[in-house]
């Protein structure tokens, strides 16, 4: 399961994260310093080094990583109640494609500082297909106890390989259109499932 | 300085082509940040004033020796799959290709492993979208006749094979023929064969 870092109460990080997205989405990153995240926060410029005693970098670095857990519990909460494994990752691809258009945040800074942004992101990389595969890996083995899936395919390799090509298709959709759910489906049910579910078991057509 | 540049050392290159080589050969030393058309004069042995007179800036010079690279690489990748015997093979050598292909690049690796920031513009969001719409245009010929959209395939392959090459964890080693050739037929071929073997459970309006 996908935890989020925000823990009712105890974390004084939390505040201090929350005024950091607030001030990066509204003038950047460049253009942040740390007494706008302390006065947004409420707190002193003291309180605000004390949590992230390395300035900037380690509070813009820690955001973006909190953000991005965020993004991943909202989208875990967005397909719980899918039907299968394969209505998990559509959902998923949807709630992803639509999260990243409409997050103003993301977008402000993808268009002025990518290159800060993305080095963050990237050292998120491998927390975020960790989770993504902790997540996925029960209901894949779920759908294979249900013998809806190739037999004797290596189930956490196949989690790999769906959660790898999922993350590439959130970010960089290339030429699917996310917002279509046919051509979400297909996509899933063919590119990206296409190796791993038993094609009968759909028994459809 | 080790460089792999393919580029044909003909007699007499023109100075378009030795700018280009010299471009590349600065780029695998010293990066981008601090390519200078003075260290690429040097290099390819003539004045600024002689590389001025062929690309008007540095940035035209760069955009030149990206061009030429991508071409070199292009034409090792088709080559690979010119042989193919069929659909999982031309995959799998495509893949092979490309990684051998851009591992293969010294100014490359120089940028991915030193000036990152630079590098991943064009492979993320917008810029990434458009990397993969120019792979899939280059690509598609390969797969004309073994699949059912051939750039929509490229397209796949391209971006199974950037994820081999880039991912965290990647799946299996890239430089691993085996190990590439069983994840390709184990989960891409299978996503991306003829038209006849994608379900009509497809059609939305059976969905469940």
């Amino acid at each position: 399961m996908i935890v989020a870092r925000a823990e009712p109460g105890g974390d004084p990080r939390e505040p201090v994260l929350e005024a950091a997205f607030v001030c990066v989405a509204r003038f950047g990153f460049a253009k942040t310093t740390m007494e706008d995240v302390a006065r947004e926060a409420g707190l002193s410029r003291a309180t605000v080094y004390r949590v992230f005693p390395g300035g900037r970098d380690e509070l813009f670095s820690a955001m973006v990583a909190w953000e991005m857990a965020r993004f991943f519990v909202r989208m875990a909460i967005a397909v719980r109640d899918a039907a299968d494994f394969p209505a998990v990752v559509e959902g998923a691809l949807v709630f992803a494609h639509r999260e990243i258009r409409e997050h103003a945040a993301l977008q402000k800074v993808l268009a002025t500082e990518p290159e800060r942004l993305l080095r963050f992101m990237r050292l998120e990389q491998d927390r975020i297909l960790d989770a993504v595969v902790a997540y996925l890996r029960p209901m894949l083995g779920a759908e294979a106890a249900g013998g809806r899936v190739v037999p004797g395919l290596d189930l956490d390799e196949a989690t790999r390989y769906v959660a790898t090509m999922g993350l590439s298709l959130m970010a960089t959709p290339g030429r699917f259109d996310l917002e279509d759910p046919a051509v979400v489906r297909t996509l899933v049910r063919r590119e990206i499932l296409g190796g791993i579910l038993a094609e009968p078991a759909l028994d459809l057509g | 300085m080790a460089v792999t540049l393919d580029v044909d050392p003909t007699p007499a290159p023109d100075v378009a082509a030795r700018a280009v080589a010299a471009t590349l050969a600065c780029i695998a030393r010293t990066g981008l940040a601090k390519l200078t058309v003075d260290d690429v004069a040097r290099e390819a042995g003539t004045s600024r004033a002689t590389i001025y007179r062929a690309f008007p800036s540095k940035q035209a010079l760069v955009a030149a020796a990206v061009a030429a690279e991508a071409d070199r690489i292009g034409a090792e990748i088709a080559e690979a799959g010119a042989e193919a015997v069929d659909l999982d093979d031309l995959v799998a050598r495509v893949v092979l290709a490309g990684t051998r292909a851009l591992t293969g690049c010294a100014a490359l690796r120089f940028v991915a492993e030193h000036e990152a920031d630079l590098l991943y513009p064009h492979l993320e969001f917008a810029g990434g979208d458009r990397l993969y719409a120019a792979l899939g245009r280059r690509f598609a010929p390969l797969f004309t006749g073994r699949c059912a959209d051939s750039q929509r395939t490229a397209e796949w392959v391209a971006r199974f094979a950037r994820s081999l090459n880039m991912a965290p964890v990647p799946l299996v080693d890239p430089t691993d023929a085996d190990a590439v050739r069983r994840v390709v037929v184990t989960y891409v071929t299978p996503g991306i064969a003829v038209p006849g073997s994608v379900p009509a459970s497809l059609r939305p309006e059976e969905a469940r």
